[in-house]
């Protein structure tokens, strides 16, 4: 509900199309799961069509707040979880018409209450280990002077990789 | 299983896409998304223990009340799914929260011997990965109601009294406890076996219009008229309350004929004299020629007299068989609109002479051979074949 009110806010400041549809993506998970995941891949991968940066060094706060918020929208679909928090932070989010970093905010603070409520262990290091070799990256790639988008896409793919092998082993994929 | 596939598919294309528009943003969501599901792997870890609570003897068709008890050993909760072989039916999904769960389901089994085993299958919250953990055996044992035990009885006693019996003329009408009194050749000792306590089959008897009873005063019989007398004066008894007549014949024809009345005056009707010697082994092959019914013309005939019986009534039939050919015939005749059943003293069973090795050898023979008309005659009739030991509860 709150990555749905983000991504309309978004979509209106950022003169998107995509995010509009975010709202019947969240109700699609109500009715059938399967439906929503097919629907969310097409959503994530128009989104990904529409909205484009060419550099992660040029990354700001309207790119992570649409990256937050539509990772916020499949965590909302694959668990549904009720709370006042949760309303005030949906109230919260229109704020973000008036300053974009609200939805920021309203975002990252969902994602934190989320973790929060599920007791978060273990998980918080499985957060930190893709996130710390990214980061590695940047600060060496930038010794070198590599700045070219291709390198940086094939560079994040390799790790997606590594950290896709973790879950593959486990679920018998390979 | 599906929606971790289907994430993972929306990785690979989210980085296809980024590379192919040399667009960052699709491979950063795609490695947004593949942190979210490290952390959704790394924390989950469940830690289950389960056992299952339920009486270990059940009813068929009956509902039954299993429990089953999850100890959730983590801070988390967690989605479970049982799943049982055998399977007794489906089982929701259910939420399992920290600590101790009870949950309970129903079954409905079917009778006998089952080991279940069982597992349950853990998921985390969101539905991306699973666990399974096996719950103990347990083993039930499931009786037979005593409602499918009657309707069981019920299909045999009415299969066997048509197959076998010819009509319908005992209807099976309940099973109950046994008290004392009780016949013992009433016990249905299957269904007694299976509560564990003595079990009684209840029959109900109908009868339409009056009930003749024919006795057979042939000579044979007259060997056996102690005996005989003592079944017609036990049948009599029990009919007390029924209007039973009586119908006296012997190897000719009809000597006597008494309408209907109350039973205990019967008994004074049949002034036959007894004739004191061994029954005789040997069924007679008595022939009346065409030249001495016309010298006995004036007496009635067995099957003449019984046609005009009045329509539904039951004629009760003691003889020894000694003119088994035309009690046949008469069987065939009054069968179409009266019921009919019959009594036998069997003449080798009431045998008192000597015995050797040749005379047993005899008695064999013609026992064997008596069985044969039984079964011949059961096809067509009931027939009860009894010795000088069976009484009522042969008979009734």
């Amino acid at each position: 509900m709150i990555s749905a009110f983000s991504l309309i806010v978004l979509g209106i400041i950022l003169d998107l199309k995509t995010p509009f549809i975010a709202p019947l993506i969240y109700i699609l998970s109500y009715w059938r799961r399967d439906v929503f995941l097919i629907s969310f891949i097409f959503f994530a991968l128009f989104l990904g069509y529409e909205f484009s940066f060419e550099n992660v060094y040029l990354l700001g706060v309207k790119d992570l707040s649409i990256l937050i918020a539509t990772l916020l929208l499949l965590e909302e679909g694959l668990e549904k979880r009720t709370g006042k928090i949760y309303y005030f932070l949906a109230f919260l989010a229109f704020f973000g018409l008036l300053l974009i970093e609200a939805v920021f905010l309203v975002t990252i603070l969902t994602l934190m209450a989320r973790f929060y409520q599920d007791r978060a262990r273990k998980g918080l290091k499985a957060l930190i280990l893709p996130i710390s070799l990214i980061f590695l990256f940047i600060v060496f790639a930038s010794q070198i002077h590599v700045k070219s988008s291709l390198a940086q896409i094939i560079v994040i793919s390799s790790v997606i990789l590594l950290a896709s092998a973790l879950w593959f082993r486990r679920e018998n994929f390979i | 299983m599906k929606s971790l596939r289907s994430i993972t598919i929306l990785i690979f294309l989210l980085c296809a896409e980024a590379y192919l528009l040399s667009n960052v943003f699709p491979a950063i969501l795609a490695l947004l998304i593949a942190t979210y599901i490290l952390y959704v792997l790394f924390e989950f870890d469940p830690k289950i223990e389960a056992k299952r609570e339920v009486e270990r003897t059940l009813y068929e068709g009956k509902k039954a009340e299993v429990k089953l008890i999850v100890k959730n050993l983590t801070k988390k909760s967690y989605r479970a799914k049982l799943f049982e072989n055998p399977d007794f039916g489906k089982t929701d999904e259910f939420i399992i929260k920290p600590g101790e769960n009870g949950f309970s389901y129903y079954i409905i089994p079917s009778k006998g011997f089952y080991r279940i085993k069982g597992s349950l299958e853990i998921w985390d919250l969101r539905k991306l990965f699973r666990k399974k953990f096996k719950i103990p055996e347990i083993e039930i044992e499931v009786i037979p109601s005593v409602e499918s035990l009657k309707e069981k009885a019920r299909i045999r006693a009415n299969f066997l009294s048509k197959s076998t019996l010819g009509i319908s003329m005992l209807d099976f009408h309940s099973l109950r406890e046994f008290q004392w009194g009780d016949e013992l050749r009433m016990i249905d000792w299957k269904a007694s076996a299976r509560l564990g306590e003595l079990i009684v089959k209840e029959f109900l008897k109908e009868w339409e219009g009056d009930i003749y009873v024919v006795f057979d005063a042939s000579r044979e019989m007259r060997k056996k008229l102690d005996f005989s007398l003592s079944i017609l004066s036990q049948l009599l008894i029990s009919l007390k309350g029924k209007r039973v007549g009586l119908v006296l014949h012997d190897e000719i024809g009809i000597k006597k004929i008494v309408e209907p009345r109350e039973p205990i005056y019967l008994l004074k009707e049949i002034r036959i004299s007894p004739i004191k010697s061994d029954p005789s082994l040997k069924i007679p092959d008595l022939r009346i020629s065409k030249y001495m019914r016309l010298f006995l013309r004036k007496i009635p005939s067995l099957s003449l007299s019984l046609i005009k019986m009045p329509r539904k009534s039951l004629l009760i039939f003691l003889s020894d068989l000694s003119n088994s050919d035309e009690l046949m015939r008469v069987f065939i005749e009054v069968k179409k609109d009266c019921k009919v059943i019959v009594i036998s003293p069997n003449p080798v069973l009431f045998y008192r002479g000597e015995m050797n090795k040749e005379i047993i050898l005899r008695l064999y023979k013609e026992y064997l051979k008596r069985d044969g008309i039984i079964k011949k005659l059961n096809r067509i009739v009931p027939t009860i074949d009894i010795g000088p030991n069976d009484f009522k509860k042969v008979i009734l």
